[in-house]
């Protein structure tokens, strides 16, 4: 068997074969469970490494995104092809693929799963159990990035909830039934939306090339008849196929979600419902405020490990879904609702660091730092220019590794004292050196400086943004003004923060933690160092990334206005 | 009266016919012997054998329906049994089988529950069920009341057998509730055949009775109403499921199984005939404006608001399952409603499923009863660590009653939804798309009061000093679980072995 050919599954189903492993040890070799979690990771983070290294990047490049021919690693299989009488049939796939939006989350998920495993070294509490559920984590979070069959990416994008439930709530902090069960309503409830508009779409579409086949027709012919209503009903193929439901060729005419005499709800345009179905959520899980409220306590209750998987994929995995489900399917979504998803962005910003601003609990001010350093995805996003798109994927790497980093920092105290509050430390820098090195350095990545891969970000997003009102005229520029306030207050909270705790008088709360608090360990620096390399990389070397995006996200953004404005018109009814 | 007229044939004709017609009831004949047999052999089996040997012989009768039933195979076209008394057709086959199967997984679940039982047991397990077996068949307002009432019957008795005070108090509940509800169904009837004249849904002049410009409006909904009533209350549809949870507390626990499935099934199938009927003549209530999907729809929605809130405040495990299958009970029913096809194979489908679903989690509650000596949430604290392999069961199970993936829960529900848009967008009700949206919106309340089973049982810690009463006992109720379980799973990623069952059977 080639191997090379199914580089996607082995990716994804490597940590389950270790978990599965695991599993079936006896209770006494338990012990080996941060092993597997490390071998089975780590095999992944290789796997992530070839796929990263055999992906073509560069302006050169195949683009994918709305075309199948563009993705890189493609597997697909036929996963069931049911008969539905007069609806015809319903097919779904076994489909994965990369493109130049998904590539760097895979590496980045990889690479953050690998640390995750290093950082669970000090679980002891029934090991077993968590390395089981770490592991089918690390699957179903690397599935969800490439797969691009909307039934399997949902089965990922859902499933990826219970072991995320169960690692809160085991091996959590004091509150952590209560954190656990918030994160999966906040989660789930979120998700329903996204079923519910998964529906819609694949009732209204057709996979062309199975029905051609079905209904022997040659396959150019096919969307013209379909378009002409020349197709019997049960000859359609209904497919969850994302790349198929992208193009509104496929749509059936009259369904719900189609374009051309496509339904209303409420006297709104369905197709425009169903785009703020899929925003909502996408958007619980990104998170941005309002419905953030599951993150703060979901972050401080999780252990380290989990608060970084969280934090560094979990997050982007809102952002990845934002970009390939609403925008890409129904990109009028996407202009019509510029100002209000950039407006949610800019408020996300604001509100999480004003919230960053006035917290005591130094895992808590990290965690509103990634509601507002999420917003900027949204800002990106939202304007649709090359460069806010190419910002929004920078800063979802980005925030990735230095939101990594930042939950590592906070681990780190945490272990040694079991005590997060700011007020409780002061002059750290005298017994820590290292860690005060390492903390000033991420702290000052987040906050945009220049040089840290935060600075690309931040510089790509406002840039794009600044562009939008004269290039596509989708965002008011006093929105993208307002938005800069954040920048003053992220590095308001953050020097704030490393002064209080780092500078000054040595200081700490009880006297038995003066002992506690040695130094970094060689594990901690094992991880704190690549992540800290790969800011420093990113934030020198943009075109590293860069390079394996911009093909995407130039077709992204060209198709995105294109198709939009010419799907608007033909919503002009309802707006 | 005209209908009557056919009837009165010789009695050689008739009891020709009924001959004629017998090969076809082979399953309930089956079914029937195996009671009367299940009697005969509580008189003359040993002490030390009667349980074992009675479940043994109903095991075998239920098989042999079974038997009886793949054999004969699916009728072409829709037959008329007994004097038209019985319509036999794709619904009624489908729906048998899943009572059988469903009478067959009560038996196996039995099987090691109650040394004690009596002998009578078996033989109103078997009664019941071929009451349910009759009730998708029924064509005649007599038949159907006559099966419903036997069903009924039987299921007040089994109630009572877990014996006590509560067996007692639960029995005597539904018996109230069902007769209350069982005489209004008759008075319905009784209305029907005073309008028509006929007893016999299919005829013409059941029909045309109805369409006659002498019968009053109001009269004839109210007498369509009342009989729907009855059947409503089978499933368990608010307002008529005050009973559920009460019986499902106080019956022993396969009878709970069987109540959630069996009866309620043969009762969906009932209100679809029925219904169709109706629909079919459509144009009536057109007229009259009636819109059945806008009552029935409604009364959907409570079932799934009622019954999700409900079991929310629930501690005791049984009332929880009981409001749960209260919810339930308006998803069937919301898919009954699309009356479409896509909706009777997603009504089937989701019934198959809801059945694996809910005697696994009552056989898991059975296990979790044996090991702690209660019901009660508070009695699974900290049991996760104790009891891997049926904590994980249960897992399972909750996430495929919540309907997530990758259980078949969630694939149920898939179809389900998707048949509910279907309907909708292709010009129907907007009741379907309330339906829809209610069954969204509820889920993520069922997630809430599903997930607290796992939370009890992981992230509580156990009391001081909490033992076990019957550790790694109970295997039996253990691998049937896991089986159950394991096909929850499967039927995930293989959707296709049960779509391609259903579809073998055309509904319309």
């Amino acid at each position: 068997m080639a191997l090379q050919h199914h580089l996607l599954t082995l990716l994804i189903f490597v940590p389950l074969l270790a978990a599965l492993v695991l599993l079936l040890l006896p209770a006494r070799l338990a012990g080996l469970g941060r092993w597997l979690a490390l071998a089975g990771t780590g095999l992944q983070l290789a796997l992530a490494l070839v796929v990263w290294i055999g992906f073509q990047s560069g302006i050169t490049a195949p683009a994918g995104v709305f075309a199948a021919a563009g993705f890189q690693f493609v597997e697909k299989y036929n996963w069931f092809h049911l008969p539905l009488g007069e609806l015809g049939y319903l097919s779904a796939d076994y489909f994965l693929g990369v493109d130049g939006l998904s590539a760097s989350l895979v590496l980045l998920a990889a690479l953050v799963m690998f640390l995750g495993a290093i950082s669970s070294w000090t679980i002891t509490q029934n090991q077993k159990g968590y390395f089981a559920l770490y592991l089918l984590l690390s699957s179903t979070v690397l599935g969800c990035f490439v797969a691009l069959d909307l039934l399997l990416f949902y089965l990922f994008f859902e499933f990826m909830l219970l072991p995320m439930y169960f690692l809160i709530g085991m091996w959590g902090g004091p509150r952590r039934a209560y954190a656990s069960i918030k994160f999966f309503l906040y989660t789930f409830g979120g998700s329903l939306f996204i079923l519910l508009a998964i529906i819609g779409l694949y009732i209204s579409g057709i996979d062309p090339e199975a029905t051609a086949a079905m209904a022997d027709l040659p396959l150019e012919q096919l969307q013209l008849s379909l378009q002409r209503g020349a197709l019997e009903s049960r000859d359609m193929v209904h497919s969850f196929n994302m790349l198929h439901l992208m193009d509104v060729d496929n749509l059936i005419p009259g369904s719900m979600l189609s374009l051309r005499g496509g339904g209303e709800l409420w006297g709104y345009s369905a197709r425009l419902l169903a785009f703020l179905a899929l925003l909502i959520g996408f958007l619980v899980k990104l998170p941005a405020a309002p419905l953030h409220t599951w993150l703060p306590d979901a972050h401080v209750e999780a252990p380290t490990p989990i608060s970084v998987v969280l934090a560094a994929i979990l997050l982007k995995i809102g952002g990845y879904g934002l970009l390939r489900l609403p925008y890409s399917l129904i990109p009028e979504g996407g202009i019509y609702f510029a100002p209000l998803v950039a407006g949610i962005g800019v408020f996300s910003i604001l509100y999480g660091a004003f919230n960053a601003l006035a917290q005591s609990d130094l895992k808590k001010l990290i965690a509103y730092s990634s509601v507002s350093h999420m917003g900027y995805v949204l800002l990106g996003l939202a304007a649709l220019t090359v460069e806010g798109v190419s910002g929004a994927l920078y800063q979802m790497f980005s925030h990735g590794l230095i939101s990594a980093a930042l939950f590592l920092i906070a681990g780190v105290l945490y272990d040694r004292t079991h005590d997060r509050l700011i007020e409780n430390y002061s002059g750290l820098a005298q017994r820590m050196p290292g860690f005060t090195v390492v903390v000033t350095l991420v702290f000052f990545a987040s906050l945009g400086l220049p040089g840290f891969s935060g600075f690309i970000a931040e510089v790509l997003v406002f840039f794009g943004a600044f562009r939008s009102p004269s290039a596509n005229g989708l965002l008011p520029y006093w929105m993208v003004i307002v938005a800069t306030l954040g920048l003053l207050l992220t590095a308001a909270y953050y020097l704030w923060t490393l002064q209080r705790m780092f500078f000054g008088k040595f200081f700490v709360r009880r006297p038995e933690w003066e002992v506690a608090l040695q130094d970094l360990s060689p594990r901690e620096w094992g991880m704190l160092l690549p992540l800290l390399a790969g800011i420093l990389l990113l934030g020198l070397f943009p075109n590293l990334l860069l390079d394996s995006f911009s093909p995407a996200v130039e077709t992204f953004v060209q198709e995105m206005l294109s198709r939009g404005r010419s799907n608007l018109v033909l919503l002009t009814r309802f707006i | 009266m005209e209908t009557t007229t056919p009837q009165i044939a010789s009695l050689d004709t008739v009891l020709q016919q009924i001959l004629q017609d017998l090969p076809l009831l082979l399953p309930e004949l089956a079914l029937s012997a195996g009671a009367l047999l299940a009697i005969l052999g509580a008189l003359i089996l040993p002490r030390q054998w009667r349980h074992q040997g009675l479940a043994a012989l109903s095991l075998l009768a239920i098989g042999g329906a079974l038997y009886l039933l793949l054999k004969g195979g699916l009728p072409a076209e829709p037959q008329y049994l007994l004097g038209r008394t019985l319509q036999l057709d794709h619904l009624a086959m489908a729906f048998r089988l899943l009572v059988l199967l469903s009478g067959g997984l009560a038996v196996l679940f039995s099987v090691r529950q109650h040394k004690a039982l009596f002998a009578e047991y078996y033989a109103l397990l078997l009664g019941l069920l071929v009451a349910a077996n009759l009730m998708p068949m029924a064509s005649n307002l007599l038949l159907i009341y006559l099966s419903v009432e036997t069903a009924s019957i039987c299921a007040y008795l089994l109630t009572a057998f877990s014996g006590g005070r509560q067996g007692a108090e639960a029995g005597l509940k539904y018996l109230l509730f069902g007769a209350v509800a069982s005489a209004i169904m008759l008075y319905g009837m009784s209305l029907l055949y005073g309008f028509t004249g006929t007893l016999d849904i299919t005829a013409y002049a059941f029909k045309s009775g109805l369409l006659s410009l002498n019968i009053p409006v109001l009269p004839v909904l109210l007498a369509a109403l009342l009989v729907l009533a009855g059947f409503l209350f089978k499933i368990s549809i608010v307002p008529f499921h005050l009973w559920a949870p009460d019986a499902y507390q106080g019956a022993p626990l396969p009878i709970a199984a069987l109540f959630s499935t069996a009866p309620k099934l043969a009762g969906l199938a009932l209100l679809l005939r029925f219904l169709s009927h109706f629909m079919e003549s459509g144009l009536i209530f057109a007229g009259l404006r009636f819109d059945w999907q806008l009552i029935l729809g409604a009364l959907a929605i409570a079932s799934m608001l009622i019954g999700n809130l409900a079991a929310v405040w629930q501690q005791d495990v049984r009332r929880l399952l009981a409001y749960s299958s209260i919810a339930h009970s308006g998803l069937l029913l919301a898919g009954v409603l699309v009356f479409r096809e896509l909706g009777y194979k997603a009504l089937l489908f989701y019934s198959a499923i809801y059945l694996l679903m809910n005697f696994a989690a009552f056989i898991l509650v059975s296990i979790l009863k044996a090991e702690t000596g209660g019901y009660l949430l508070n009695d699974y604290k900290g049991l996760g660590s104790r009891l891997p392999l049926t904590s994980v069961l249960v897992v399972v199970v909750m996430v495929a009653l919540t309907g997530l993936p990758p259980t078949a829960g969630f694939t149920a529900k898939l179809f389900l939804f998707s048949a509910l848009w279907e309907g909708y967008s292709s010009g129907g009700s907007k009741m379907l798309l309330y339906l829809l949206l209610t069954g969204i919106a509820t889920s993520v309340v069922a997630l809430f009061y599903y997930l607290k089973i796992p939370y009890y049982l992981y992230m509580k810690k156990a009391p001081e000093g909490m033992q076990l009463l019957a550790t790694g006992g109970r295997v039996w109720e253990r691998v049937l679980a896991s089986l159950l379980c394991g096909l929850l799973l499967v039927f995930f990623f293989k959707a296709d072995w049960v779509m391609n069952w259903i579809n073998a059977f055309t509904i319309r």
